[in-house]
Order: structure tokens, then C-alpha cells, then sequence
């Protein structure tokens, strides 16, 4: 079958007219296309120079000339489901799409009668808007039906003006655990960016990465190529104009601990000493100066109508010597939990406060900086992180902790980041402003968005951060790229305002609950419960399709 | 640009818009003179229902063309002629189509159609003449060109203008079919082993005569069929709707001799129900019941009776297209088969709407 000849026809009817932009067709018999196809419809010549037309398939159906169950129930020599009739009915497969783009610019509908064809990769790619994009960056592929039953495959970017600004950014990743890829997408954006920007972008901002390891060790291991990275995965990869392997310039933080292998990490002993010894990664703790400053994320999380907590912590935070070790800090909230020092606040609440600090407090990162600090590459996460660098990739692990202090990190990890962006640094030892460092874009990726910006409950200060990276980290350079199982269980406006959405494999109901999942055009909606591994729809700005259905490269990283 | 009526009455044609909008619908009805129904059939089948059987799915299928014709008549308005009278003025769409039907489904084999403007036959030759001129040249000049054929109906006494325009177009139409047919049989196509099925008796075509020979692997299916003709004779004899009513699902009469005193034509007829008639009750007593009609080997007037095994075999293969079904299209849908009923669809959506003809008036 050659790519010229027609594989069905455009049809305007009285009941369904093309449009703008919608438009149906019926196919040949033998032709084969799937739901995000995309196909080239050629009008009659009768029609004059109106272009060409590109359009993607939304949905495609079969229609025979049964009117009902009972037609086909008589058809059937009155219901014998044995019978076989000489002539098969006639039926015709039709598809409905949604049109994309036209080479001459015309917004017109397409002329009824226009010849269904075979796309070509190029006109693919201008169709999806690709060829105006600024900076591209390579988002997967997209596996399209081809002539002769033989699949196409489009390589797919983003425009990285509108991922990671300045015009537009953020990036939100939702579906079922294991089955939505989502952190191996995000990922593979991340190399993307790191490779790209090294490699072919001459202009426009550079990205630092940070990422918090919440879970498993799956992000843990990113420096290290894939063991079994074979020939299919890196042919996949130089399909999207990328090398397969892993991410470079890696630095990992682990939690500090007094025992053992002095962290608290799911990463192995033997592997946490060795990218100690390499230099590739930190221990981070707090000491009292580090833990006052985001006192109050301690709890936020507990419920407190009349916020007596939150003023505990503020109160606290205003008086304590910064300079003190731990033990002092203790016994002083200890103290004031006994003496009530503000009578605004009742009794109670003091007690709680003491309590809950007391406990919250006991993990061993809240230490000071032990004798051997340098040598065991004890840091606190506010030494690294006001010096990264473009083309840095810092990886956070919170996993080992409970979810109160993985908040409480992630809390710290947005404010060191957004004080460093504007500025906001501490005075150096003589006494000066230190020089704002250059930082990049920072991309903070964050799996279990929903535990640090939830959508119910009263909006702690982390949420509130998120929110205002969601709302101004583009102008700022801080960018965000989350992902949760369910996107409904997270803030409105924190998943609102990326410009990119990725949805992967999801549930049902969820799918009935997202409204942004709901305002897909027509069965995509339906489809979302349905996709597969490694399958994503994914929603651009930049996509003149809207939405499209892409496939990835499997990890270059080794995953644990 | 003027468009028809108006063409014509800037001459000096008095014509009128139509007052109404009713389609001319075909009619056909059999001969009145009642043909005889001797036995036709050789050896002759001892009772008067003959048990078709049913052929297997992987027997050759005999019927391998399809023939249909189609009109759709717009009443373009009416014109006044020289003695006055108001006469109704048409304009019909004229379609015939063969279809092939192998394993990969049915394909169109051929199709032709004809656009005709129906004048009354009461106006001088040069009146008819200037009116072809005018019509032809308004439908050609519209912004969407229609090819517009000139023909006259010839008024008759005592006959309803309506049905004398009727007569003309199905003459017509005929006319398409056996020319379609003919050469369909000229290029070997239509053999004894790749039959054609033709919509309709084959008593209604008029001038055979030239087409005998093409006409000789052609099976024609007819769903309507006097119900009030007499079969048989003496005490033996029954009419046609006390046969079919007591047919029995996959059976069939015997095949009988049937000569149109009009034209003299003689073809070999039976009737085959398709359906069992216990599902039908609601349906008239022909429904399910077609008429099948054959020309007998030999020379006119010397023609032999037809072998059972070749009725028995047509019967089969004719049974064998009875599904799909098509309920809730047609009331007659219990009489359809399949190929016939696509073949006729597909004449019908190359029409031009209705709307579309009378924006040429």
C-alpha cells in the first residue's frame, strides 16, 4: 500500500458536519488506526488551493445497517447464533477527529470528499506544532498506525520555553503506582533538559535539578547507568535525539544518624560509603539555628483551629538562642511548658507543643555538627544547595523518614531554594551580602505531591510554597515537576498552574472525579483507566493537538 | 442565469411552480390479461412443495452479479398546452447499477443514471424543440451543472397524465437495465455459472426480444406478485396466495410456464419462501415469498421445460442470501435479499436530494 493512495474518505453530513475543527471520515476495509493517530486529509481539486489538513483521531467506530438487537436477533433466521450468512453485512469503520492544522493557514471546514492519507514524519511534526518551537525538548514518541500495518513512530518534544520558563512551566504527573511510570517520566525529562541544554540549546536559561527521593531507592541510583540498557532502549533513546544512560553531576543527601552507617536511608551500606567516598554525596542534619527557621512545619500538620501551636513555634523561634546546642533548646521548651511564658496562649497548648516538639525532635538529624563533620561530609541541606549549579543534580532522600520530617525537609529544601533564587542569603564571616549564586532554573521534582500540598485540610506553609512556585516560581526560576497517584487529592492551584499535565493509568472514578482528566475531548476520557505501562497522555501548552498519547525510553538509569 | 421555469416562461411557455411536492412513485403490476401457469419443470415435481435444502457455506455461490434500477421524479410544476390544458411537468433521476459480489463483499460493478425533463407529448415539434433548448440550457448553466436529458409522455385516453409520465420513466428505466445487462452478458462476464439476479419480473421488460440471449443466465427475484392469479387447472387449481400461504419455510412450487400475451414473452416462474411464515404473523402472506423467474432454453416457441436440479439449484442459491435481513428499512424487508437491497442503496445515495433538483426549477 503506498502512502498516496487514499485510505478513506471525508464525510459532511446534514447530522455531522465538518467543522473547524472536527471532522469524520469513513476508512477502507483493510486499514487499521488507532484513537491518537494522526492522518492527512487532502481535499478534491474542484475545491481549489485550500491546503492540506492534518487532524488526530479522537475516536474511531463501526456502524452496520442493524437498527437494533432485535434486527440482527432476526437477521439470524430468528435468533440461530450458528448461522452463517453467505454476504457478510455491510459495515463501514469511521473515525472522528479533531483537526490540528492546515498548510495554508485556511480555518475553514474540511470539504466533504477530501481523500483520507497516511501522514509523513515531517508533517507530523509541523502539525503538532513542533517546527516553531523555541528551545525542543524530546518528550517521548508517539507510535502511529503506518501503511501495511507497519507502526510509525514520531518523535514528540515539548518547548522548553513553556516546561521550565520563561513563558510558561511546571509539570504535574499522576496515576496508579507502577503502572503510571510517572517517576521514570519525569526522569527521562529531566536527562532530556540536562543533555539538551549541554548540548544543543545556545540561548535561554539552564537548569539545576533537585529531587526528592521519597520512596524506595528508586532515585537513588541515578548516576548509575541501567544494567540491562540493551539495543532496543538505546535505540529509543537516539529516537528522541538523546543519548541512553543516566543522569549526570549527581550529588545525594542522605538524613544524618548517630548509629550504623550514620544515615537513615533504604540505599544500601555498602553503596551510601562508597558515593561518600567518591564525593557524590552528603549527610545532612539540623542543628537548632537550621530547625528554628522552619519550626512551625514541625505542626503544621496536626490540627489546630486556633493555630496555638503555630504561635508556640513563632514564639519559640523568636527566642532561642540560634547558637544553642539541642540540649538547651530542649530543656527551654520544657521550661516554657511548665511557666506558660505567653499568657495568649493557654496552658495546654504549651504542653502539646513540648511534647509534640520533644518528639518530633528525636530523630538524629537534629544534631550539631559533629568533630568529624568534614571528614564524614556532614552538611546541613543550606551549605549545598545556596551554591548549586546549572547542570547540578541534587537528590534529597526523605524516604527513611516519618512524614512529618519528610514535610518538614521539603519545607526547608523550597525556602532554601527560593531565598537563594531572590537573594535572601546570609552574611558572609566579614560581614558582607553574599553574592546571589547562579542557580539556574531550579527544578525541584517531588513525587507524593499530595502529602506536602494536600487539598484538604488547613494550608500549611509548605503548602503555601508550593502554591507560590506553582503561581510565580516561573518569573522566579524555581520550577516545579510533581507527581501524585491522585491529582484530585492535591491543591487546585499547585496542579492548576502547570502548563504541562501528565496523566498516566489511572482509576475509574478517578478519572470521573478529575476535571481536567473529564475535559479531554470526547473518549479520551474514557481511556485513561485503560492505558497501559508506559503509556501517557500528555498535555502541552506547546501541543496543538491538545493531548497526545506518548510513549517513553526506558530508564538509562539504574533503578535500584 | 434563469433558472427552469423561468427560462421557460421568458418564452412562451405558460408553466407554473409545483403545488406540490409528492414524488412519482413506481408502480408495477403484472399483466392483466392473466398469463396461463402450465407445469414447466422437468421431471415434473410430484407435490406442490419442493424442499430446497439448504446449500453449505463452502459451496460456489451461483448468483455473482446484481442488478437494480432506481428513480427518483421530481414534480418540477406544471405547463399549460395548446388546448388548454394544465399538465404536470417532471423531472426524474434515472439510475441503473450491477454489483458484483465475491469474497472480499460486494464491489459496484457499473453504474449509469440519466436526468430526464418529462414534458407532456400535446406541444408542436418545434415547441418541444425550443423547450429542450431552454430546459437543457438553464440546468447546464446553474452554478452546479446538471445534465439534463429531454423527453416527452405520451398522453393517452383515458389515462392520468401522472401515470402515462409514470410509464415513460420505468420504460426507461428498463431500458437501462437491459442495455446493462446486455452488455454485462457481451463481455462474458454473466455466465451459467455466474448468474445475474435482476430486481423485479422479468414480464415487465417489453422489448426482450434483442436481449433474449443475455438474458439467459439472468434470474429475475420479484417480492410483489399477484396473489389473485390462478395456478393449475380444473380442481387442481389454486391462486397464488392460498399457494404461498401454505409454503413451507425452504420450499418452493414447482416451476411453471408463464407466457405475457402482451409480449408474447415466456419464462419459466416459482415462488420460494424465504422465511418461515410462523414469524411473520404480523406480515402480509406474501411477505417472505419471493417469485422467481428464469428463460427456459431453446427458441421461442420451442423452448424446453427447465431441469429441477437447475430450479433446485437457483432456489438454493437464492435461499442462501436470504441474511442479513433487513427489518425496520422496509416493510417488505422479510422479501429482500441483501445484494439487491445494497445494490438499490447504493443507487439511491447517488440521487441528488430532492431540495438539490428543485433549486434547477
Amino acid at each position: 500500500m503506498s502512502n498516496d493512495k487514499p485510505i478513506g474518505r471525508v464525510v459532511a453530513t446534514e447530522r455531522n458536519p465538518t467543522t473547524t475543527v472536527g471532522v469524520r471520515f469513513w476508512l477502507e476495509s483493510d486499514v487499521q488506526l488507532k484513537p491518537f493517530d494522526l492522518v492527512r486529509l487532502s481535499p478534491p481539486e474542484h475545491e481549489g488551493e485550500v491546503g492540506e489538513f492534518y487532524a488526530i483521531i479522537n475516536e474511531i467506530e463501526q456502524v452496520s445497517d442493524v437498527p437494533s438487537p432485535l434486527s440482527s436477533f432476526i437477521s439470524a433466521d430468528f435468533g440461530d447464533a450458528a448461522i452463517t450468512p453467505r454476504m457478510a453485512r455491510i459495515t463501514t469503520t469511521y473515525a472522528d477527529a479533531t483537526v490540528l492544522f492546515n498548510t495554508r493557514d485556511i480555518e475553514m471546514p474540511v470539504p466533504h470528499e477530501s481523500e483520507v492519507h497516511w501522514p509523513d514524519e515531517a508533517g507530523v511534526r509541523k502539525a503538532l506544532g513542533m517546527e516553531d518551537y523555541n528551545r525542543n525538548t524530546p518528550a517521548g514518541y508517539i507510535t502511529m498506525s503506518g501503511p501495511g500495518q507497519k507502526p510509525m513512530t514520531i518523535h514528540v518534544d515539548m518547548d522548553a520555553d513553556y516546561l521550565m520558563g520563561p513563558e510558561g512551566g511546571h509539570l504535574n504527573i499522576s496515576g496508579i503506582s507502577g503502572l503510571a511510570t510517572k517517576t521514570s517520566y519525569a526522569m527521562f525529562l529531566l536527562t532530556a533538559i540536562q543533555q539538551m541544554q549541554e548540548t544543543q540549546w545556545n540561548e535561554g536559561n539552564r537548569a539545576s535539578f533537585v529531587i526528592l527521593n521519597v520512596k524506595g531507592t528508586d532515585l537513588l541510583h541515578l548516576h548509575e547507568e541501567a544494567p540491562d540498557l540493551d539495543k532496543k532502549t538505546k535505540e529509543d533513546w537516539t529516537k528522541c535525539g538523546l543519548i541512553a544512560g543516566p543522569l549526570e553531576n549527581v550529588t545525594y543527601f542522605y538524613p544524618y544518624s548517630d548509629t550504623g552507617a550514620r544515615v537513615q536511608t533504604k540505599l544500601g551500606t555498602s553503596a551510601v560509603e562508597q558515593n561518600i567516598r567518591d564525593k557524590r554525596a552528603y549527610r545532612y542534619y539540623y542543628d537548632v539555628a537550621g530547625a528554628l527557621e522552619r519550626l512551625r512545619l514541625l505542626v503544621e500538620d496536626i490540627d489546630d483551629p486556633n493555630q496555638t501551636l503555630v504561635s508556640c513555634a513563632d514564639f519559640a523561634a523568636d527566642r532561642i538562642d540560634a547558637h544553642s546546642p539541642w540540649s538547651t533548646f530542649r530543656e527551654q521548651i520544657r521550661k516554657w511548658a511548665a511557666e506558660t511564658p505567653d499568657k495568649q496562649i493557654p496552658v495546654v497548648s504549651w504542653r502539646r507543643f513540648a511534647r509534640l516538639i520533644g518528639q518530633r525532635t528525636r530523630n538524629p538529624f537534629f544534631t550539631e555538627e559533629s568533630r568529624q563533620g568534614g571528614a564524614i561530609r556532614q552538611v546541613t541541606l543550606k551549605e549545598i544547595l545556596n551554591h548549586l549549579q546549572p547542570g547540578q543534580v541534587v537528590v534529597v532522600d526523605i524516604a527513611q523518614l516519618p512524614d512529618y520530617l519528610q514535610s518538614f525537609v521539603v519545607g526547608d529544601v523550597i525556602d532554601i531554594v527560593r531565598r537563594a533564587k531572590v537573594g535572601d542569603l546570609p552574611f558572609d564571616e566579614d560581614g558582607r551580602e553574599a553574592e546571589p549564586p547562579d542557580l539556574g532554573t531550579v527544578i525541584l521534582f517531588a513525587d507524593e505531591l499530595n502529602k506536602f500540598a494536600p487539598k484538604r485540610g488547613q494550608a500549611r506553609s509548605i503548602t503555601r510554597h508550593l502554591r507560590e512556585i506553582s503561581e510565580r516560581g516561573r518569573s522566579e526560576g524555581i520550577i516545579l515537576f510533581g507527581a501524585e497517584q491522585f491529582r484530585t487529592g492535591v491543591d487546585d492551584q499547585v496542579t492548576g498552574n502547570s502548563s504541562t499535565q501528565v496523566f498516566g493509568r489511572t482509576t475509574a472514578v478517578e478519572a470521573a472525579k478529575d476535571p481536567e482528566i473529564r475535559g479531554l475531548p470526547g473518549s479520551q476520557t474514557q481511556r485513561v483507566p485503560f492505558l497501559r505501562k508506559g503509556e501517557l497522555l500528555v498535555s502541552h501548552t506547546r501541543f496543538s493537538a491538545g493531548t497526545l498519547k506518548l510513549r517513553f525510553p526506558r530508564n538509562g538509569y539504574n533503578t535500584g | 442565469m434563469a433558472r427552469i421555469l423561468e427560462a421557460l416562461q421568458k418564452a412562451k411557455f405558460r408553466c407554473y411552480a409545483p403545488k406540490d411536492v409528492e414524488p412519482l412513485v413506481p408502480e408495477e403490476t403484472e399483466d392483466e390479461s392473466r398469463p396461463s401457469y402450465a407445469p414447466f419443470e422437468e421431471p415434473r415435481p410430484e407435490t406442490e412443495q419442493v424442499a430446497v435444502g439448504e446449500s453449505g457455506s463452502d459451496t460456489k455461490q451461483l448468483f455473482r452479479y446484481f442488478v437494480d434500477g432506481s428513480m427518483r421524479t421530481t414534480n418540477a410544476g406544471y405547463i399549460v398546452d395548446s388546448k388548454d390544458r394544465y399538465l404536470p411537468i417532471f423531472i426524474a433521476q434515472i439510475a441503473v447499477a450491477a454489483t458484483r459480489l465475491d469474497t472480499n463483499g460486494i464491489r459496484v460493478q457499473e453504474y449509469r443514471n440519466r436526468n430526464v425533463f418529462f414534458l407532456p407529448d400535446t406541444f408542436s415539434e418545434e415547441d418541444k424543440a425550443e423547450a429542450k433548448h431552454l430546459v437543457k440550457g438553464a440546468a447546464g448553466s446553474s452554478r452546479w451543472p446538471l445534465a439534463l436529458d429531454f423527453d416527452c409522455y405520451v398522453l393517452e385516453e383515458g389515462t392520468e397524465p401522472v401515470d402515462a409520465a409514470r410509464k415513460k420513466v420505468l420504460a426507461g428505466m428498463h431500458e437501462m437495465e437491459i442495455t446493462l445487462i446486455k452488455d454485462l452478458a457481451d463481455s462474458e462476464k454473466v455466465t451459467r455459472d455466474d448468474m445475474l439476479m435482476i430486481d423485479g419480473s422479468l414480464q415487465f421488460y417489453g422489448n426482450l426480444d434483442q436481449a433474449r440471449e443475455a438474458f439467459r443466465n439472468v434470474v429475475g427475484v420479484a417480492k410483489s406478485f399477484d396473489l389473485h392469479q390462478r395456478v393449475g387447472s380444473g380442481r387442481n387449481a389454486k391462486q397464488v396466495g392460498t399457494l404461498v400461504a401454505g409454503l413451507k419455510h425452504r420450499h418452493r412450487t414447482p416451476a411453471r410456464k408463464v407466457t405475457v400475451a402482451r409480449t408474447n414473452l415466456t419464462v419459466g416462474a416459482w415462488y420460494l419462501r424465504l422465511h418461515s411464515a410462523k414469524h411473520l404473523a404480523g406480515l402480509g402472506i406474501d411477505d417472505g415469498v419471493v417469485k422467481l423467474e428464469l428463460f427456459p432454453d431453446g427458441e421461442a416457441g420451442h423452448q424446453r421445460p427447465l431441469p429441477t436440479d437447475r430450479c433446485d439449484l437457483i432456489s438454493r442459491n437464492v435461499l442462501a442470501l436470504r441474511h442479513p435481513t433487513t427489518p425496520s428499512t422496509d416493510p417488505r424487508w422479510a422479501s429482500h435479499l441483501y445484494p439487491i437491497h445494497l445494490t438499490e442503496r447504493y443507487i439511491r445515495t447517488r440521487f441528488r436530494d430532492e431540495r438539490a433538483v428543485r433549486a434547477y426549477l
